[in-house]
């Protein structure tokens, strides 16, 4: 039977800038894995998530600002890489225009 | 990706590179922007995670969000309705959820010279929280290298987080997926011409274990591209076709990657077959995020029926 592999961390810090105090752009949530048999385990960590999950109207630029340490201006938040790129193609598509020629490498699509 | 890339997110760190990189610009132009654009963001919302302080998606005003709680409570319910299928596994990346259901007999069994394949039937399931992928569900195909998902138009769905009719498609999905015929005759057909048909690759490209690149010949090196193009076809991108088609040639259908063996291989030992290049597709799918593993696992499924001949050798 193929091994779907365990349970691992999440939230992994991505890319740390080179240059200044700059931390980072966004993070990088590592994947989480659930073998057979930890089903309820998926259910629970599920009920986690959503537990500590809101949503909230984007009220002003601080909201999606950065400051030096990588969190938003207002909250103090990190973008994750997927929130960071739903957020600037949506912002100005050219900025992530290089994820999505990659995406349309492949000939069938 | 100019953002990312002049933070340096999409660079591999070095001397040369390293003067490319400036996170300080990066953030100044990513926050004028947001401040020029922020009517864009009128109606949109910000899904966050308060617990890890993350923002892991923006949300329209049309979006329909179906929480993943939700989404495997229905999977759930679906499997269980069936006493035959089991959880075999499931993946979680940031806000995107892949399940994988199995029916525990199998659809068949193909005999090979190392023994038995046997071949399940199933579901796979995916739902993103956030803006980047539609909810979808098709049937998979189990085998003992991993599973191959059914093409969605024709044994599954795929439904967009949109509309007020979006929970009557979600359950026409779900029901869509339970009733689904697995071409059972042409998969069974399929996985036996696995262990049969060779790859058509020439002796000196069939086996590069212990011998250079230099070793493989030029007719060798055109059927290695052909079958990159092939794999291309089916909607590998050509990166990883690239990357499968060598792993079929240096690994074949072994599970593990070692060195050479010190022995020299018999020429029928050497040869590769279609299996040898399944194999090594569906173990490179599961090192990828949601989206290019399922082209990489619609893909292994076309193989398994048989549908793309140009795989086959001339």
């Amino acid at each position: 039977m193929t091994s779907y592999g365990s349970l691992e961390t999440r939230g992994r810090i991505g890319d740390i800038g080179r240059r200044g105090s700059f931390a980072s752009l966004y993070v990088r949530p590592e994947i989480e894995r659930f073998a057979p048999g930890q089903e309820e385990k998926l259910a629970q960590f599920l009920e986690t998530v959503a537990a500590a999950t809101t949503t909230a109207r984007i009220e002003g630029p601080g909201d999606l600002q950065l400051g030096e340490n990588g969190q938003t201006l207002h909250g103090g938040y990190r973008y994750t890489k997927s929130g960071f790129f739903q957020a600037a193609r949506k912002m100005a598509p050219g900025l992530v225009a290089g994820a999505v020629s990659r995406r349309c490498e492949c000939p069938r699509q | 990706m100019l953002v990312p890339s002049l933070a340096g997110a999409s660079v591999r760190g070095n001397d040369s590179t390293e003067m490319m990189i400036d996170g300080y610009e990066a953030r100044r132009i990513w926050n004028r922007i947001a401040e020029l654009r922020i009517a864009v963001f009128r109606h949109c919302v910000l899904l966050r995670n308060d617990t890890l302080r993350q923002i892991e998606g923006v949300c329209g005003a049309n979006y329909r969000v179906l929480s993943n709680t939700r989404f495997h409570q229905a999977a759930r319910e679906l499997a269980a309705g069936e006493p035959v299928v089991e959880f075999v596994g499931a993946a979680l990346l940031g806000r995107q959820l892949m399940l994988w259901y199995r029916r525990r007999q199998p659809l068949f069994s193909v005999e090979h010279p190392g023994g038995w394949w046997p071949v399940h039937g199933g579901y796979y399931f995916m739902n993103s929280e956030s803006l980047n992928a539609s909810v979808r569900g098709t049937v998979a195909v189990y085998t003992p290298a991993g599973p191959c998902l059914g093409p969605y138009e024709q044994l599954g769905a795929k439904v967009a987080h949109l509309g007020k009719n979006f929970d009557r498609h979600l359950r026409g999905m779900l029901d869509r997926v339970r009733d689904a015929q697995l071409p059972v005759e042409a998969l069974r057909q399929g996985a036996a011409a696995l262990f049969i048909e060779s790859l058509g690759l020439a002796p000196g490209a069939d086996d590069r274990r212990g011998a250079g690149d230099g070793a493989r010949n030029r007719a060798g090196k055109a059927r290695e591209s052909a079958l990159i193009n092939a794999l291309g076809q089916l909607g590998v991108p050509l990166r990883l076709a690239r990357e499968v088609v060598d792993l079929a040639i240096r690994v074949g259908r072994q599970t593990t990657v070692g060195p050479a063996p010190p022995i020299q291989l018999r020429s029928e030992e050497r040869r590769r077959y279609m299996v040898d290049l399944l194999v090594p597709l569906l173990r490179t799918a599961r090192k990828l995020d949601g989206a290019r593993r399922e082209r990489l696992e619609r893909a292994a499924y076309d193989i398994l029926v048989g549908g793309f001949p140009a795989l086959r050798a001339p």
